[in-house]
């Protein structure tokens, strides 16, 4: 499980590259990253949809209610062009940052634990 | 779901739309529809709990909760002193009407009138104030307390708009029989100045009075109207 730290700097982020697939709504977001990571990041409703409610706000995101397949409404969010400029940004800095962890991390293998 | 009245329409569509999605996957698992409500109920967490996480985007739609809550308890107290002041005037000219018939015998008729009618005014005034006063500071006390530095300033303001809807209740109950008790003793006073008042002049302060009163009455519950139009519109049950 991330700690609380490491789950509010990789939610945007984590939104914005699943978006980037294809528009989707909540409930499907929280499956896909829980899907991908292994059950490792549960998010909450209660966590992740004043997140989507934020980053519209910040113009990152769009949303539209559209009938499902299923007769269904739901709420539809997808990127804007602000959010692919801004998950550009991200995707630079969690590069730059897991490059120096891999180098270092590779010339002291002791650091790594077992069994965690 | 419906316990989250600082939650505008939509949001609460889309979670009540996450909820069935849930429900519906927990059920292909296995479970009944009412275990898998349960279940996904429990996820979703408790309604503060959500209220507060979803506050954080809106802050000013807790700020309108709070408001609301104030609003509704001035109106309640405004009617409740509405009710017992109306309530004392008509008793004040039932007595009158009673003098008049009995106009052969008056034995005080015009002996120190002004002066019952001025001990009534500065008592309603003195009242009026402490209340004010008590009232004023507790909720500056509460304003002050909320806006503190650190910790949770939401919850705070939550904490104080759940308060504020039984204190509302509560305090126009109170207001209310505080009021009524007062206008009884101060009724007998009253009749005894009305018998020297011309039933024309009762007729003015009364219209008056309650003109004044009505109009900002209604000026609250248009005002009231509209908040809950904007913020709270009818819930479904999910």
């Amino acid at each position: 499980m991330l700690t609380k730290e490491m789950v509010a700097a990789s939610t945007v982020p984590l939104v914005l590259a699943v978006l980037s697939e294809g528009e989707n709504y909540g409930y499907a977001l929280i499956q896909r990253v829980r899907d991908l990571s292994d059950g490792q990041i549960v998010w909450t409703e209660g966590m992740l949809y004043p997140v989507l409610h934020w980053m519209e706000k910040e113009k990152l995101i769009q949303s539209e209610w559209r009938a499902a397949d299923s007769g269904r409404k739901r709420k539809y969010y997808s990127v804007r062009k602000e959010g692919t400029t801004a998950l550009g940004v991200e995707k630079q800095q969690w590069t730059t940052v897991h490059t120096i962890l891999t180098k270092l991390w590779k010339a002291q293998p002791n650091l790594i634990l077992t069994g965690a | 779901m419906q316990g989250l009245p600082a939650l505008p329409s939509e949001d609460l569509q889309e979670l009540e739309c996450h909820l069935r999605d849930s429900v519906e996957r927990l059920q292909t698992g296995g479970l009944t529809e009412e275990e898998a409500f349960w279940v996904a109920r429990r996820r979703a967490g408790d309604a503060d709990a959500l209220r507060i996480e979803f506050g954080k985007v809106n802050p000013e739609r807790v700020w309108f909760t709070g408001i609301l809550w104030a609003l509704a308890g001035f109106v309640l107290i405004r009617t409740a002193i509405w009710i017992a002041s109306q309530s004392s005037w008509l008793i004040a000219l039932i007595a009158h009407q009673i003098a008049k018939y009995g106009a052969s015998f008056r034995p005080l008729n015009g002996i120190g009138e002004n002066i019952l009618a001025q001990a009534h005014d500065t008592e309603t005034l003195v009242v009026g104030l402490i209340i004010a006063a008590v009232y004023c500071v507790v909720l500056l006390g509460l304003v002050v307390w909320a806006l503190r530095p650190g910790g949770e300033k939401h919850l705070r303001l939550l904490r104080i708009s759940a308060w504020m809807s039984t204190h509302a209740a509560l305090s126009a109950i109170l207001l209310g029989l505080i009021l009524l008790a007062q206008s009884a003793t101060g009724t007998g006073l009253l009749a005894l100045a009305s018998c020297t008042m011309t039933a024309s002049m009762l007729g003015r302060l009364v219209l008056w009075q309650s003109c004044g009163q009505i109009a900002s009455y209604l000026a609250c519950v248009f005002l009231i109207a509209l908040l809950l139009a904007r913020y709270s519109p009818p819930l479904k049950r999910v």
